[in-house]
């Protein structure tokens, strides 16, 4: 992918807001687990947030390609801020193809300033990765929905300023076909109440759960059609899946990064250490292969922007850039002896936070399935 | 990279002649070990030979791009007509840069029109990865130069009608910087001997011998004491399409066992069933998948001007043996059946290997990463002092 001036421009501007805004506090942050809000709007005032949201809505209309490259360069600062911006471009998308335009000019702008975050409400405690089978029930009452059930391990649990929640309009039987999507503001909604896990990493976006007891939203917050909304709206992932990719990228290039400077400073038997060739080959071959996984995202991206199928792409991008982000993380960690052992460097927090994603938004097994589903067919795939 | 319809239009020409020419008898055309010109010539025919070079060298004046689509696609029917097919990028740009520009020409069309085969000689016995420490020996005598010593492991040795020579003629301190290309035609007299290899074997890997041969200052390839970087930089090219080669022979072999699968019953299902079967292909997939773009960002950076030397060393270092990992993968995924010298896997295996080694190892690729990233300071070997 060549870039155009106007992308490298931004990626150039982004990549040095990283480098000077994000980056020095990356850890400062993880240890405090709360998220900056002052932060997520210096964000959006810079318009790093939703640039492929058009510009009626205050985005910048661009391609995805673009966007992608905020979200890496906003990841080799702070993976966990990146998070934020892959939230406002996913969510932004599904409102703007299947919300009602009144959703739409209302919380779009929001998303696209940082004034508002939207936290996606898929799993369950009883279904993950065969989230068709959800059972938070959504009855019609009049003009209103009532929303009754539990969300778990939901991204921005506790600190999201509204959700976009798959509900089951249908019969259980019905399997996907009986679910919809809706748009749930926390505030002003009674019977939301919500917690937070104690993980391993990316705390400052916090992970929980959500529970909704007989949560009143008005008809028009349905997303897309009744009973459509699981497909119509996880449609949008192929996208996500591709950003996460990059998200991986930009966190595990700092980490190369920080590693190849080292390797000249650092002596070992009076010469630096990237003259041992055990040293520095493990390097290259961990920079080549996020450089592949790269091109392979910056691909699908192009192939989405080109209206082209890329499902299978999308799903090689979501597990390829956690699990060879992790493994070359790691590597520049032991390039580092045991001073990389340290808190005090970030490679084990990119770590903690990279290995989220093998997990999140899918799990790898499951981008696996979908890559099998789409070279053999739905036939062979038993599920 | 999203194709334009240029390059689809060529790419399905190449890939239909692969599919109807090429891939029925590549296991044939690998036991006889040796391959028809009229097969060449006609490849060369339809514009799938150096389709980058200027019209006037024979090509079509096509991007980067499309040559490695078209490599892609050969090497999908044939791995080993591969090897012919991209060396009319790689030498044929050589030649098309360097040489006096009526020689260029001549040599080039034939080529490209699958007339003729060109060689290079760049490896000696005792210079391999350190290809600057070259002693082969060429010596001014008037219009002429005279050339004395062996080189090894060199493609096409046999069956050449040319051979670009990298040959020494500074001192032997002066390392790259002594070295100068010549086109020397097979009918100056050097002689060749091919080795029993396990692959490639219509190419045809061998020693060369010179004993004296003279070839004229006007087939000398550049100036004097610049023949290493005129090659070195037309591999930087041809690693990309090498690489990309790979992976079209781990994706016919992929492709084919997809298929497999569905087939395949087991306990009363197809295997494609078992996440087993499935989930390694997967994996190795994405792989291929990734480093396919990688390739493609290196050549699309060619053609808009800018260096592409990281992206040609990543791609060799890692590219072919991903290749291997997934026609090894294939071959458990099919069982005992994949054994069988009838099936294909077992021959790209044994051609892909080649290229673990041939036109620089995995690890001089890894050494250019490192120092491309660490700097030249941080390095200390005789490859990063060229």
């Amino acid at each position: 992918m060549i870039l155009t001036d106007e992308q490298k421009a931004l990626k150039e501007s982004v990549h040095r807001f990283a480098v000077e805004r994000l980056l020095p506090d990356y850890q400062k942050r993880e240890r405090a687990g709360t998220l900056d809000r002052s932060l997520v709007s210096e964000l959006g005032r810079l318009g790093f947030l939703g640039t492929d949201l058009p510009e009626a809505l205050g985005g910048m209309g661009t391609d995805s390609v673009t966007t992608g490259l905020v979200v890496e360069e906003v990841a080799y600062g702070d993976f966990n801020v990146s998070t934020i911006v892959v939230s406002a471009s996913l969510n932004g998308a599904i409102l703007v193809r299947h919300a009602r335009p009144e959703v739409v000019k209302e919380w779009v702008p929001r998303m696209v300033s940082g004034d508002a975050i939207v936290a996606i409400c898929l799993t369950e405690p009883g279904q993950g990765s065969d989230a068709s089978n959800l059972q938070l029930r959504a009855r019609k009452e009049g003009d209103d929905y009532v929303l009754h059930g539990e969300k778990t391990s939901i991204t921005f649990a506790d600190r999201a300023d509204a959700y976009v929640v798959f509900a089951r309009t249908g019969r259980p039987e019905d399997g996907a076909k009986g679910v919809s999507a809706f748009f749930v503001p926390y505030e002003g909604t009674k019977g939301i109440s919500r917690t937070k896990f104690d993980d391993v990493g990316s705390t400052i976006i916090g992970r929980g759960s959500v529970f909704f007891d007989d949560v009143r939203i008005p008809a028009s917050y349905l997303i897309g059609e009744e009973g459509k909304g699981f497909t119509q709206v996880m449609q949008g992932f192929d996208y996500s899946r591709a950003l996460i990719g990059l998200q991986c990228v930009g966190a595990t290039q700092a980490s190369l990064d920080e590693a190849w400077a080292y390797t000249k400073e650092r002596q070992a038997f009076g010469r630096p250490i990237a003259q041992f060739q055990g040293v520095s080959l493990p390097l290259s071959e961990g920079e080549s292969m996020m450089a592949a996984v790269r091109q392979l995202c910056y691909h699908t991206l192009s192939l989405r922007d080109a209206g082209q199928p890329h499902t299978a792409e999308a799903a090689m991008c979501k597990w390829m850039g956690p699990r060879h982000g992790f493994d070359t993380i790691h590597q520049c960690l032991l390039t580092f002896g045991h001073y990389g052992w340290s808190k005090d460097l970030a490679h084990q927090q990119r770590l903690r936070d990279v290995m989220g994603l093998e997990l999140g938004d899918g799990t790898a097994a499951v981008m696996k399935l979908i890559i099998a589903r789409e070279r053999v067919g739905r036939v062979a795939i038993q599920y | 990279m999203v194709l334009t319809q240029e390059q689809e239009a060529i790419r399905e020409t190449a890939q239909r002649f692969a599919r109807e020419r090429l891939r029925p008898a590549y296991q044939l055309r690998d036991a006889e070990g040796k391959i028809e010109r009229s097969l060449l010539r006609e490849m060369g025919a339809l514009g799938l030979i150096g389709c980058e070079l200027a019209e006037e060298f024979g090509g079509a004046g096509a991007d980067a791009v499309t040559a490695g689509l078209v490599s892609e696609a050969i090497a999908y029917g044939d791995f080993n007509v591969g090897c012919f097919q991209m060396m009319g990028s790689l030498l044929g740009g050589i030649v098309s840069r360097h040489a006096q520009p009526e020689l260029g020409r001549e040599w080039t069309r034939r080529q490209l029109a699958g007339d003729a085969v060109l060689g290079i000689a760049i490896t000696e016995p005792d210079a391999g990865t350190d290809a600057a420490n070259i002693q082969l020996k060429a010596v001014r005598d008037g219009d002429e130069y005279v050339l004395t010593g062996e080189k090894a492991s060199i493609s096409f040795c046999d069956q050449a009608d040319a051979l670009i020579v990298l040959a020494r003629t500074g001192t032997r301190e002066s390392g790259a910087h002594g070295v100068t290309a010549f086109l020397v035609t097979a009918d100056r007299g050097y002689s060749a001997s091919r080795y029993k290899d396990f692959g490639h074997k219509i190419v045809g890997r061998g020693s060369v011998f010179f004993d004296a041969v003279r070839v004229p200052v006007t087939h000398r390839l550049g100036d004097d004491g610049k023949g290493f970087t005129h090659v070195m930089q037309g591999l930087e090219h041809s690693r990309m399409l090498l690489s990309l080669m790979c992976l079209a022979a781990a994706q016919a072999s992929l492709d084919e066992t997809w298929t497999y699968v569905q087939e395949r019953k087991v306990m009363g299902l197809p295997i494609a069933q078992y996440q087993g079967v499935t989930f390694p292909l997967v994996e190795i997939e994405a792989q291929v998948a990734a480093f396919r773009a990688l390739c493609h960002q290196g050549l699309a950076l060619r053609d808009a001007g800018r260096s592409y030397r990281l992206e040609s060393a990543r791609v060799k270092a890692l590219a072919p043996a991903i290749a291997i990992e997934a026609i090894q993968q294939c071959i458990a995924t099919i069982g005992h059946y994949a054994v069988s010298m009838d099936m294909a896997h077992q021959q790209r295996l044994r051609d892909v290997m080649g290229f673990q080694f041939g036109e620089g190892t995995a690890q001089a690729m890894k050494l250019i990463v490192a120092r491309e990233r660490a700097g030249r300071l941080a390095t200390s070997n005789t490859l990063m002092r060229s």
